[in-house]
């Protein structure tokens, strides 16, 4: 299966706007929401009645999806067991914008992201978490983002655009890398968001727009603004790894991860019949102390995994298959996926080496004792 | 004797069961409510006719059954008072009778008015004389409670006017007007008394109640209320058909609004379950309502709120109360507002005399604010070019935070007039940020960098220029300076910078 292109911001945004008009309360007369088809840009007509007399207001919004991304994802284990997640993004020769955002929403609220800055503040018990130097950029152009809340983390990386100049970004037939970061924690399968450098995001008007207490436009203006941009699908730190390890608890947050892959279209249903399978059997091996037959699980997976992609264990995206295996694989997972969970399945191994390792140490010590 | 014996606790008998059968039904009627008011003092004076009721007093009564004289009290005659007494003498089987009232002046006591006898007693007096006992009898009148006499004309006279004269006890009841019922004295001597009227009260099923405001994008909130007003009557219970007026008004200078006057929004009334119609003046027709109660004395009716909060007093009032009236107390608040914690991070401005305290949000809002603004003063990104090195090493100024909710919330009318703008900050969830190139804002420069800073925090936000003004009566063509947002606020009819120009932040992410 090739990365797909999984959702166009204005596909998106069309879905939803034709969703809510199905369930909203009907506008008022005159109020309208048109797409220009050449341009994808929108032009919203409300009625303006908050001061005296009423208008209609015409409001013009400029998309931010004139882009045609391609995100390569990379993730390499070093020192200390860190995983290094590095992006690569490209802007088709096709687009019509340049990238000068790319947002990833939603990672867990306690994922580790190392080289955060944490400060509290005195005086009181909030804490706060600084991000920009905990990721990493390709340039000074640009700057990394973050912000952890109760609830998520949200991260980013952004063109540092004090100019207002629509020209500036990832421009369209350019690759860009560097963006990334670190962590301790192990790669999943996250949808990013790219956006092009239009000068504003919004739907442009003056005041405080329609008030949606009287007419659902505005709710549906806030759907567009909000769906603006193309999603991309990367390799980001959602596998929370415990301290001490623990192969089961990986193993199943692993397992929890890939079952949300079938939605996503990321594998199809039998084969992830399959992984849940030997992922649970895996788990409980380790769960059991029968360290042996859960490695025995984990190989399996790989192989299967193998079967359906080749050079898995390739740490950047360079698709080393064949053509023809491309297209014989298309339809059992996405080649992403599979590289994502071959790597948490080293992981998995490479601790429990590393701890088997650690005992065998301490065999030898004693039988030294015993001479 | 025996005979007599046999009908005497007869009539004893009947009389005790009339007095208690009086008793008992006086018990099960509904408790009389009276009336009741201080007596008065009574005239010196008082004419007394000696013509009045007679009481038989036996003064020796040996040959008698203690008690006898009780029975026979207050006759309007000395005649009527002599044939009860030959009936009871023949009730003992003793021939007597029939018995003539005559004057007897003897054995005349003071405070006895006149005396009599009833003769002749010629059996009876020689049944008496062969027991070795005298008889006599004698009818009297005394002087009312409270007076005396010593008029030594009223011995021996059996018909007189003569003037009895107030000891200084002597009280009597007010006067009431004709036609009315008039008061009677109270045993004791104190006080007076009458049956009551009857009278109305009208009474509120409850007398406060919390409600939000309208108009606001909370679902599932109360903005309304229900009430029950019951007419209810003094002696006959609830009372159907009553009419009954509801009215609703509005503190001055309540739910952080320091400016009042009568165009300020009351809140509505309404009634479902009864039939109603608006009343009032045309300034508070929805504020106003009457209607009658049902057949259970009820008027129920629903309060619901303005946009505005405040603190809000229903008075309920029926045709019938006289006076009376009942009312609540409704406060109409978004609950959980607090003041925007003091700190080094950011500054408040934008306080007016019609909104002093303009700094409330809740407590999860506040915290996001916090974090906006100390992110603004602590990352990289956020730092100025200092003028002399020319490095990005100045630290912008703190945020200048603007408005955000009042102390109740609702509807926040930056011009005092009880109409948006703002059409936000009703709930505590929504604040303003100075980005209007003066002291504090956040500048031109560093806008998409607060945009990712607001987005990271999973706000919502957008840069708000003034709103244009529209064509109006008074001034059919005002200027339009046509500030839009992808211009910055900048006019572009004449280029002018829009100084209202602010960052509108949605910290729940949600329009409120």
């Amino acid at each position: 299966m090739n990365t797909r292109n999984v959702y166009l911001g204005t596909l998106i945004a069309t879905y939803v706007l034709l969703s809510s008009i199905a369930i909203a309360a009907p506008v008022r007369e005159g109020e309208r929401i048109v797409r220009d088809p050449q341009t994808g840009d929108y032009t919203a007509y409300y009625l303006d009645d908050e001061a005296d007399g009423v208008e209609m207001i015409e409001s013009p919004f400029i998309t931010a999806t004139k882009i045609d991304p391609r995100v390569r994802s990379a993730f390499m284990l070093i020192q200390n067991l860190n995983v290094r997640y590095v992006y690569n993004i490209s802007n088709g020769y096709a687009a019509k914008q340049p990238i000068s955002d790319i947002s990833v929403f939603g990672l867990p609220a306690n994922v580790a992201i190392s080289n955060s800055i944490v400060a509290s503040s005195n005086g009181n018990d909030d804490r706060i978490e600084f991000f920009e130097t905990a990721l990493s950029v390709p340039n000074k152009n640009w700057y990394g983002s973050g912000a952890r809340l109760s609830q998520e983390l949200n991260i980013g990386w952004h063109y540092n655009n004090e100019t207002f100049s629509t020209s500036l970004g990832i421009q369209p037939g350019e690759t860009l890398s560097g963006f990334g970061t670190i962590s301790t924690d192990l790669p999943g399968i996250l949808g990013a968001h790219l956006i092009g450098n239009t000068k504003f995001h919004q739907f442009d008007f003056s005041g405080e727009g329609p008030d949606p207490s009287k007419t659902d436009i505005a709710r549906q203006m806030q759907v567009i603004e909000q769906n603006d941009f193309v999603s991309r699908n990367i390799a980001a730190p959602l596998i929370i790894v415990p301290n001490p390890f623990d192969a089961a608890i990986v193993l199943d947050r692993i397992r929890t991860h890939v079952a949300t892959w079938t939605s996503k279209q990321l594998v199809d249903s039998v084969f992830a019949s399959q992984l849940d399978g030997y992922l649970g059997a895996a788990a409980n091996a380790f769960r059991n102390n029968q360290p042996k037959a859960g490695r025995e699980h984990i190989e399996s997976l790989r192989k299967m995994l193998g079967k359906e992609h080749r050079f898995l264990d390739h740490d950047d995206e360079d698709n080393d298959d064949t053509p023809e295996h491309k297209v014989a694989t298309r339809l059992t997972i996405d080649r992403l996926a599979a590289r994502v969970l071959d790597f948490d399945l080293r992981y998995v191994l490479k601790q429990m080496e590393k701890e088997n390792k650690h005992e065998h140490d301490h065999d030898e010590g004693d039988r030294k004792k015993e001479r | 004797m025996g005979a007599m014996r046999k009908s005497l606790p007869v009539y004893c008998g009947v009389a005790l069961r009339c007095i208690a059968l009086t008793f008992i039904l006086s018990t099960m009627a509904t408790p009389a409510r009276s009336e009741t008011v201080p007596v008065e003092p009574a005239p010196a004076t008082a004419t007394v006719q000696s013509s009045g009721a007679w009481f038989f007093q036996d003064y020796l009564s040996i040959h008698f059954p203690s008690g006898i004289a009780s029975l026979f009290n207050g006759y309007p005659t000395g005649q009527a008072a002599c044939d009860v007494y030959d009936a009871w003498i023949k009730s003992r089987n003793v021939p007597s009778g029939p018995l003539a009232h005559a004057p007897y002046t003897f054995f005349l006591t003071p405070g006895y008015t006149a005396s009599g006898i009833c003769v002749p007693y010629n059996s009876y007096s020689e049944w008496l004389a062969t027991n070795n006992a005298t008889f006599g009898m004698y009818y009297y009148q005394h002087c009312p409670t409270g007076y005396s006499t010593n008029d030594p004309r009223i011995r021996g006279v059996s018909s007189a006017t003569f003037t009895c004269t107030n000891n200084g006890t002597a009280k009597q009841c007010p006067e009431v007007a004709e036609g009315e019922t008039p008061f009677t004295l109270d045993p004791g001597g104190l006080t007076c008394s009458r049956p009551d009227k009857e009278t109305y009260s009208i009474k509120l099923d409850r007398h406060d109640a919390t409600i939000e405001p309208t108009g606001t994008t909370a679902r599932d909130v109360k903005t309304a209320q229900e009430f029950t007003a019951t007419v209810t009557g003094s002696r006959n219970g609830v009372k159907s058909g009553a009419t009954v007026t509801i009215r609703a008004d509005v503190k001055a200078n309540t739910g952080g609004h320091d400016h009042d006057d009568d165009n300020r929004p009351k809140g509505s009334l309404d009634s479902e379950k009864n039939a109603a119609s608006p009343c009032g003046a045309a300034n508070e027709k929805q504020a106003c309502i009457t209607g009658t109660t049902n057949g259970s004395g009820q008027f129920i009716f629903t309060f619901t709120s303005s946009q505005v909060s405040g603190e809000h007093t229903l008075t309920a009032t029926c045709d019938l109360c006289a006076g009376n009236q009942d009312k609540a107390e409704v406060k109409v608040m978004v609950e959980g507002l607090e003041t925007i914690p003091s700190s080094s991070f950011y500054t408040f401005i934008g306080d007016t005399d019609k909104h002093s305290d303009n700094h409330y949000l809740t407590p999860e809002a506040a915290a996001i604010l916090w974090r906006i603004a100390v992110s603004y003063q602590m990352e990289q990104r956020f730092k100025l070019a200092d003028p002399v090195t020319k490095k990005r090493t100045k630290t912008p100024l703190v945020l200048h935070v603007n408005d955000a909710s009042l102390k109740w919330g609702g509807r926040f009318d930056v011009y005092g007039n009880w109409k948006a703008p703002h059409a936000e900050h009703m709930r505590g969830t929504v604040v303003d940020l100075r980005a209007n190139g003066e002291t504090g804002a956040i500048s031109p420069g560093n806008f998409r960098k607060a945009e990712m800073l607001f987005s990271d925090q999973n706000t919502n936000y957008f840069l708000e220029c003034t709103r244009d003004k529209k064509p109006s009566q008074t001034d059919p063509s005002p200027p339009q300076h046509k500030r839009l947002r992808s211009n910055l606020c900048v006019s572009q009819l004449d280029g002018s910078q829009d100084t209202n120009r602010h960052y509108h932040i949605r910290l729940m992410g949600v329009r409120e």
